[in-house]
């Protein structure tokens, strides 16, 4: 597996608590990172669709959902891709500790 | 809203299967995440750069992965030029609309640290450093977006009305603290201009701006009279502001907020939020001081200064610079697709001509 972006390791990240629709993901992911990542909806769509297309999401009917309003959720090869990506951060992070500690 | 109206339109240059599957529901995170955006032109500005260029990003993106038409081509579809047009005429407006911009660089008000606010009084601000509250609080200026006095306006409770009078133990310890902290309090033109020689040896020179305080608390502000044509400083105006003029505290005088309260923790604050060296809207400097009660006096917690000077880039304001520029272009483009219906009328005729003969 690739590398995620930035962008779309946090989208992962906002919807392992459970199922977000568009406008909370983008709050989610401001928050997450600190206002440093700050979706635009072209944005946040894009991705989205592409993570809909790899089958990391997937969407959820809601009855009462205000028209045109869809909640978005993990899959199980979704949760997956992310334990995958956290654990390469972390073992990147490992190196570099190593590393750093050994030049002092 | 326009701009919600113009999302909607942008949406249509998706390629058609994303927009019939995202385009609602997009259009709604739009609206929430707009109507969520925080006040003021800059907020707004921000917003709608962030989004514009997101969008574009992505609508090429999408025609790139549908292969349906290369990412830039489809921006330029003909029925979509109206659009494109006004686009383009706003960003033109927006440009020419320098006094606005500077704004941009107006830092965020620290007035957040005061979590509940007890009293606030408006006061103008001597030169010694002593306050005096101002008992007429009906100031175009104090409500003005983008003034930083109106910032702090907006989040004072409702319920709590703007005090008349300043404590005197309150204003002794202030002018202490703002001494210490050696804040910039006066005008920006100290003395009224004196006609030295005449307009064509001096130039401008002549007639610099000047503002006078009179012994009846009025003040003489003197200022160029400038030729229409040329605009050549010919003699100068001289004017009287007194304090029930509107323009007479902040515009002139130093003037600003003082605000008791408390901090998160409970710790009793003195803010104070002073506008001086002002003159006029485009030139003013900014002082934002927080203070520490503390049981010998105020002691400053923290403080935001900046100096705010557009002066000379005045503009026009954005949305009409834009519409006064996207009729006549709209009209042009009317005028291109009516002749290009004419001429093909006019060649389908010719052909069915030459095809009878």
């Amino acid at each position: 597996m690739s590398p995620l972006t930035e962008s779309t390791f946090f989208i992962l990240l906002s919807l392992v608590p459970g199922a977000q629709h568009g406008y909370a993901i983008m709050q989610q992911v401001a928050q997450l990172s600190d206002e440093r990542v700050t979706l635009s909806t072209g944005t946040l769509y894009t991705a989205l669709k592409r993570l809909l297309d790899d089958g990391w999401i997937e969407q959820v009917e809601e009855p009462d959902a205000p028209r045109g309003r869809k909640t978005y959720r993990l899959t199980p090869s979704g949760r997956t891709a992310v334990h995958e990506e956290t654990a390469r951060l972390v073992s990147l992070s490992e190196l570099a500790r190593r590393r750093l500690e050994g030049a002092q | 809203m326009i701009v919600i109206w113009l999302y909607a339109r942008l949406l249509r240059l998706y390629p058609r299967a994303f927009y019939e599957r995202f385009g609602a529901e997009m259009l709604d995170v739009f609206t929430q995440a707009w109507q969520a955006r925080g006040s003021g032109r800059t907020a707004a500005l921000h917003f709608c750069a962030r989004e514009l260029g997101g969008l574009l990003l992505s609508i090429a993106s999408e025609h790139q992965r549908a292969n349906t038409l290369s990412g830039l081509a489809v921006l330029f579809r003909r029925r979509f030029i109206p659009v494109w047009l006004l686009v383009i005429s706003l960003l033109i407006g927006g440009v020419f609309s320098l006094n606005y911009w500077g704004y941009l660089s107006v830092p965020s008000s620290t007035f957040s640290q005061v979590q509940t606010v007890d009293s606030i009084v408006l006061a103008r601000f001597d030169e010694d450093y002593s306050a005096t509250a101002i008992p007429l609080t009906e100031r175009p200026w104090l409500i003005t977006p983008g003034f930083p006095p109106s910032q702090i306006l907006s989040q004072i409770p409702p319920a709590l009305g703007i005090e008349r009078t300043l404590d005197a133990a309150l204003t002794a310890e202030l002018a202490e603290a703002l001494a210490d902290a050696d804040v910039f309090l006066g005008v920006s033109y100290k003395h009224p201009s004196e006609p030295v020689g005449s307009p064509d040896d001096c130039g401008q020179a002549c007639f610099q701006p000047g503002v006078q305080p009179q012994p009846d608390g009025s003040i003489q502000v003197t200022y160029p009279r400038m030729e229409l044509e040329g605009q050549q400083p010919v003699e100068a105006m001289t004017q009287w502001v007194t304090p029930n003029d509107w323009w007479y505290y902040l515009y002139v005088i130093p003037a600003g907020y003082i605000v008791q309260g408390t901090d998160a923790n409970g710790e009793r604050l003195v803010f104070a939020a002073i506008a001086s060296g002002a003159f006029g809207n485009d030139r003013y400097r900014y002082h934002e001081l927080t203070f520490r009660r503390e049981a010998d006096g105020l002691i400053l917690q923290n403080r935001m200064s900046y100096n705010f000077d557009i002066s000379g880039l005045e503009g026009i304001n954005a949305a009409v610079c834009g519409l006064v520029l996207f009729l006549p272009l709209l009209f042009a483009w009317f005028a291109v697709v009516l002749i290009g219906a004419l001429l093909g009328f006019v060649r389908r005729q010719a052909r069915r001509r030459r095809s009878l003969a």
